[in-house]
């Protein structure tokens, strides 16, 4: 085991066996988490068998590289919730890129929202990846989480108070993209936000700590999904 | 920035600790009692809550779909086809115990994140004990985590009961003998408790992070984000102890998740 921070180090490698049985893998889930997405609670063999012949058209990439959703497969659900997904990181990246030019901030400050917010430009390349061309083409800025972040940063009038305002929003990102686990139909999207969701979470409780938040606030026992935001609250576009 | 001070942190622990205690996460009560086997909830009710068909439905289902997957995996496909499943189950195609993404995968994951928490547990009691803390605020943060893990740990006991399984309670020993045990000899200072946390949480994270894309229920994906979702945020304490950025990178990665072997099947 490795002390240096590659530990963490972002990778889509998988296990060559794990890469041959994802397609299967994808029938068992697929079959359950696309009736429940579609409300279906009760699914009778039939749907549960079309949703499964849906999803055999997702298939595995060569390489041992983990299996992508081939675009005309994803299913409406997941391209939405991708969108949305997408559309709000791109907010937040916007946002603290334009925060971290407050001149009250320190530099260590400063670079570390200038960090954040490169985060989630790369989560939503990530979440755009899955998406088919079209749809990523035209994914955008969440307007309405855009508008209310610079508002809220801009009103901040020092270091503690926009940090407080970062660590929020974060912890409602965080939320966010835990609950949209339970919304994911296929699992290569449930992969993709799972690994964006503890990242969130990192930045909450950096910003929260910086802010001075009281630890519980920053460090609770399990995390809120509380306070996720909606795509009704924030639509897109 | 993020030097997380002694001072600030033990009074924030000490705001905390009830606060800990009494959190019981969302799910943990609600998966607890509706997978409770003594719960008045019917299998239906329990269907709904989570969003799936009934469990024999799912089963069967599954099965279905199982063994299409082989079906379409041993045919040549023609570009373009649609694939067609199978119109019946037929249980000697290939059993759902063995495919990923199964419900009994499903239950490996969460015994396999229950030994993990006891050995986070395990381990961290090792490193109090050492002697080797001497700083206030280590010490502290030490125990919080370990409580946390604790009460990771205890959360898991509904799931994996609901799910047909026994709970785990023994720190996992594929991880004790692979590394910790020997990491736990090595242990030389306070900084290498930290380096040795780290690697635990590293671990746990990951794994969680593994397990959110791959369990097949919603509401247990949800539930082990929750989970894995602190253990990153206890990674970014210790990095911010041993002088690392507090959140390096964009992306959780899985690379050190723990190994299928040592999965607690």
């Amino acid at each position: 085991m490795s002390m240096s921070p590659d530990s963490e180090t972002s990778t889509t490698e998988r296990r060559p066996a794990d890469a041959a049985v994802t397609s299967r893998r994808s029938f068992v889930r697929s079959a359950a988490l696309g009736a429940a997405a579609l409300g279906t609670v009760a699914a009778t063999g039939v749907a549960l068998a079309g949703v499964a012949g849906a999803s055999e058209s997702m298939t595995s990439s060569s390489g041992g590289s983990s299996a992508t959703a081939t675009e005309s497969s994803l299913s409406v659900v997941d391209s939405t919730l991708l969108v949305f997904l997408h559309g709000i990181s791109l907010a937040a990246q916007q946002a603290l890129q334009s925060a971290s030019d407050a001149t009250y901030l320190s530099n260590t400050a400063m670079e570390r929202l200038r960090e954040f917010g490169r985060h989630h430009r790369d989560q939503a390349a990530r979440l755009a990846k899955l998406l088919p061309t079209e749809m990523a083409a035209t994914s955008t800025t969440n307007a309405t989480l855009l508008s209310q972040m610079n508002a809220k940063f801009a009103g901040s009038g020092s270091q503690n108070e926009l940090l407080n305002a970062v660590a929020g929003y974060e912890e409602s990102l965080s939320a966010t993209f835990i609950e949209a686990l339970g919304q994911a139909d296929h699992f290569t999207v449930s992969e993709a936000i799972a690994g964006c969701a503890p990242i969130l979470g990192q930045q909450a409780a950096s910003a929260g700590a910086d802010a001075g938040q009281s630890q519980s606030t920053w460090m609770p026992a399990f995390a809120p999904t509380s306070g996720a935001l909606t795509q009704s609250a924030y639509p897109i576009r | 920035m993020n030097d997380f001070s002694s001072d600030e942190i033990r009074r924030n622990l000490r705001e905390s600790a009830q606060d800990q205690a009494a959190a019981l996460p969302l799910f943990a009560s609600a998966v607890d009692q509706l997978l409770d086997p003594e719960t008045d909830a019917t299998e239906t009710d329990k269907a709904t809550f989570l969003g799936v068909p009934t469990r024999r439905s799912f089963i069967l289902g599954g099965s279905v779909v199982a063994a299409s997957a082989i079906i379409a995996a041993c045919s040549k496909k023609k570009p373009g086809q649609i694939p067609v499943t199978a119109p019946t189950p037929d249980p000697t195609a290939v059993s759902p115990t063995t495919v990923p993404g199964s419900v009994a995968n499903d239950l490996a994951l969460l015994r396999t994140a229950q030994s993990i928490e006891a050995l986070a547990v395990f381990t961290y009691q090792k490193a109090l004990d050492s002697g080797l803390l001497t700083t206030p605020a280590i010490i502290d943060a030490v125990k919080l985590f370990q409580s946390q893990h604790q009460q990771h740990a205890e959360s898991l006991n509904g799931p994996v009961t609901g799910a047909g399984g026994k709970i785990v309670t023994e720190p996992n020993q594929y991880l004790l003998d692979a590394a910790i045990t020997k990491e736990l000899a090595d242990l030389t200072d306070e900084k290498s408790v930290l380096a040795l946390a780290r690697d635990l949480e590293n671990i746990a994270a990951q794994t969680y992070t593994g397990a959110s894309g791959v369990l097949t229920l919603p509401a247990l994906r949800v539930a082990a984000m929750t989970i894995g979702n602190v253990e990153a945020r206890h990674i970014t304490v210790l990095n911010g102890a041993l002088g690392y950025a507090p959140v390096p990178l964009p992306i959780m990665s899985t690379a050190k998740a723990i190994d299928p072997k040592g999965y607690v099947k």
